[in-house]
């Protein structure tokens, strides 16, 4: 794989990842079609936690 | 469906008349400002479009704010405005209006559309298509409490008179909400809600406009499009009647013109962009932080790219004549707000500065714990972009991340972007910057959109480049997928309120509350006083939200001290409280606390009305039928009479 392939494939990737943060945390119509999927269980436990967080007025 | 298209449709083509005389009255103010052929200043004739709407909201705005004020808030008077703005339109335009020199713009860009962008438009469609459905719906929480019952009471009236509990809190610049008040005028909340979902495809437009000033194709223009109409803090507000994106589009007029500062002759578009910023700033006050820092960072740089000076001393004073002009516009945008507040409240500089000895509450707000406030910081901008707090009401666009490995490595590749888009991207960052560090715990994009915003075409530039000049077709179909099946999810999510919202635009009130609502002022006594124990109040009859109890008329009754159960319902009666809405979840304690309804003397009857489990209207009524022994409020009087007699109406 050359330079361009790569810097193509990678861009791919990060373009996929931060709509599917979004989609899994964001968007309720994903999460139900989607409940207890490997993938949800990931960003709600591994990602979620740094971006969101329980909150203390 | 045929009663909801029926009622949504006229209600669109009330709105979109009424913008377009507000788009007349705006094409007159430039030309007053601007001068004769001012269109010719911009590379797009979109730009000349947005400006005139932009301009003629933002004056009009002012302009019905201070009528009210003096209660001339009149359909009578209204009509006859506008129709004055039709007639002067006519006049001075009778010979046709050349709207830009060089034509044939809007065809020459759609020849230009990439294949990715055509497949966008259908995406940006379904969102539209959802976002004008879902603007008929039930509102939201603070435009049920305010940002509707405001202008509805003041369509009623005919004067600005404040809504009950909201009286400080209507010290903030009205002009938006005036644009409201006249569609409830001339027809009711549909029209105002239509109203405010155009004023976001004004702000969408306005976008588009920015990418073409800042010499960006038209695949950059598309990609701006999709950001904009997926960041759901935007969808929300302009669906659930707010008005924070109506000043965004404001602010973003104020920079189309910013862009046209030349040395030569900087002052006429320095004074509108700064009347434009004023009103926008006036509008959303949160604006007032980042927006200067914009307009003096685009300026500067203005001034230096088409300087014919090298030395240092003819900028300086340039400069600051340029600041006497731009703080000139700045007052006149202010002088309204200050008639109003002078008149209304007794305070000039109100909300800012309390001449009486009151503080700024509405400016200094902290909404976390500095616990809170520090991983926020700490996680900008992806706080921005998922982030979920309270108040928050939704997030920019992930686009905006998606973008940015796109920009860097079409800047590898040679993207060479304009000069504006760069400075734009630049002091958006700054201004963000400078938010985060005087109001850290005040996280919500709606109070930073024409901050954020700025970035937005930079990085749209970036990403077209690099999917235009891609070796790879699949990968740009991948990405475009992506991003088409985000608008459609975001559309789907529009969608999910769908069968509330056709129950709720052909009024066939889908919620206890509303049912109670309705309810309220049924069977009241002649001059009856309401007390509401509700934040929400759009939805209740207009006499009746002119009769409501004000905020200091129900703390003199909780002064009032009963000492049993039966002395407080025969105080709420003396007083002419005679019926109360409860709405349990935000009010479950009623003045300290309402007693049973048996708990009551001799002479009362108190019955209770269940509209749900949660909302809830009291009736007290006397057992020989007298109504209190009080003057009470008097609504069709409250509709006649000018602001400065209402005391004569409501005594105390």
């Amino acid at each position: 794989m050359n330079r361009f392939q790569m810097r193509t494939v990678f861009i791919v990737f990060w373009v996929f990842l931060v709509l599917a943060v979004n989609w899994v945390a964001d968007v309720e119509v994903v999460a139900k079609l989607a409940v207890d999927h490997p993938f949800i269980e990931f960003v709600h436990k591994a990602i979620w936690p740094y971006i969101h967080r329980p909150y203390v007025f | 469906m045929i009663d909801f298209l029926t009622i949504t449709l006229s209600a669109t083509m009330m709105a979109l008349l009424y913008n377009l005389i507000l788009s007349a009255a705006g094409y007159l103010f430039c030309r007053i400002i601007l001068g004769p052929g001012w269109t010719n200043r911009f590379v797009g004739g979109l730009s000349p479009l947005v400006i005139g709407l932009a301009l003629g909201q933002a004056v009009m705005g002012s302009v019905w704010q201070v009528m009210a004020v003096f209660g001339l808030f009149q359909i009578g008077i209204v009509t006859f405005v506008l129709g004055g703005i039709l007639l002067c339109f006519g006049i001075v335009f009778r010979t046709g209006i050349k709207w830009r020199a060089n034509s044939g713009w809007l065809k020459r860009g759609f020849v230009r559309v990439p294949v990715y962008g055509w497949i966008l438009l259908t995406g940006l469609v379904v969102v539209i298509t959802a976002t004008w459905i879902r603007s008929f719906g039930w509102p939201d929480g603070d435009a049920m409490a305010f940002y509707l019952a405001q202008p509805k009471l003041i369509a009623f009236t005919g004067a600005l008179t404040p809504v009950a509990d909201y009286e400080s809190f209507a010290e903030i610049g009205l002009f938006a909400e005036m644009h409201s008040a006249v569609m409830y005028l001339f027809s009711g909340e549909m029209a105002a809600r239509a109203w405010l979902w155009q004023s976001g495809m004004l702000l969408v437009l306005s976008m588009v406009a920015l990418s073409v000033e800042t010499m960006l194709p038209i695949g950059a223009s598309i990609l701006v499009s999709a950001t904009v109409l997926t960041s759901t803090a935007i969808l929300f507000v302009m669906t659930d009647g707010k008005t924070d994106h109506v000043g965004t589009a404001w602010a973003i007029a104020s920079l189309l013109t910013a862009l046209k500062i030349e040395w030569q002759s900087p002052w006429r578009p320095v004074f509108l962009a700064a009347l434009l910023a004023g009103l926008a700033g006036l509008a959303k006050l949160s604006f007032l932080v980042g927006l200067p820092i914009i307009l003096a960072i685009l300026t500067i740089d203005r001034l230096f790219s088409t300087r014919r000076t090298h030395h240092i001393n003819p900028l300086v004073v340039r400069v600051i004549a340029i600041a006497c002009v731009a703080v000139a516009g700045v007052v006149v945008a202010w002088s309204s707000l200050m008639i109003k507040n002078y008149i209304v409240y007794g305070e000039l500089f109100a909300p800012f500065y309390y001449l009486g000895g009151g503080s700024g509450h509405m400016l200094n707000q902290v909404w976390f714990s500095p616990e809170n406030t520090r991983w926020i910081l700490l996680t900008y901008p992806f706080a921005l972009i998922y982030g979920k707090y309270p108040m928050q009401a939704g997030n920019l666009s992930p686009l905006l991340l998606a973008f940015v490995p796109m920009l860097i490595l079409a800047w590898r590749q040679g993207f060479k972007p304009g000069r504006s888009s760069v400075t734009l991207a630049i002091a958006g960052l700054v201004s963000v910057c400078m938010w985060m560090l005087l109001r850290p715990s005040v996280l919500a994009p709606r109070y930073i959109f024409p901050m954020t915003l700025c970035v937005v075409p930079l990085l749209a530039g970036g990403a077209d480049f690099w999917l235009s000049k891609s070796v790879s077709r699949f990968a740009v179909l991948l990405i475009v997928s992506a991003i088409l099946v985000h608008t459609a999810l975001i559309g789907l999510r529009f969608h999910q309120g769908w069968p509330l919202t056709q129950l709720y635009a052909t009024n066939q009130k889908p919620d206890g509350l509303l049912v109670a609502g309705d309810h309220l002022g049924i069977d009241a006594y002649p001059g009856a006083r309401f007390l509401v124990a509700s934040y929400y109040k759009s939805f209740l009859e207009s006499k009746v939200l002119a009769c409501t109890i004000s905020s200091k008329e129900k703390a003199r009754l909780q002064q009032l001290n009963p000492a049993s159960p039966a002395e407080m319902w025969a105080c709420l009666y003396q007083n002419g409280v005679t019926d109360i809405m409860m709405y349990r979840p935000t009010h479950p304690r009623l003045l300290g606390q309402l007693p049973e309804v048996d708990e009551t003397p001799d002479w009362l009857d108190v019955t209770e009305e269940i509209y749900s489990p949660i909302v809830s209207v009291f009736r007290i009524r006397s057992h020989d039928g007298t109504a209190p022994l009080i003057d009470g409020c008097d609504a069709d009087c409250l509709k006649s009479i000018r602001f400065s007699n209402r005391v004569e109406c409501v005594k105390q």
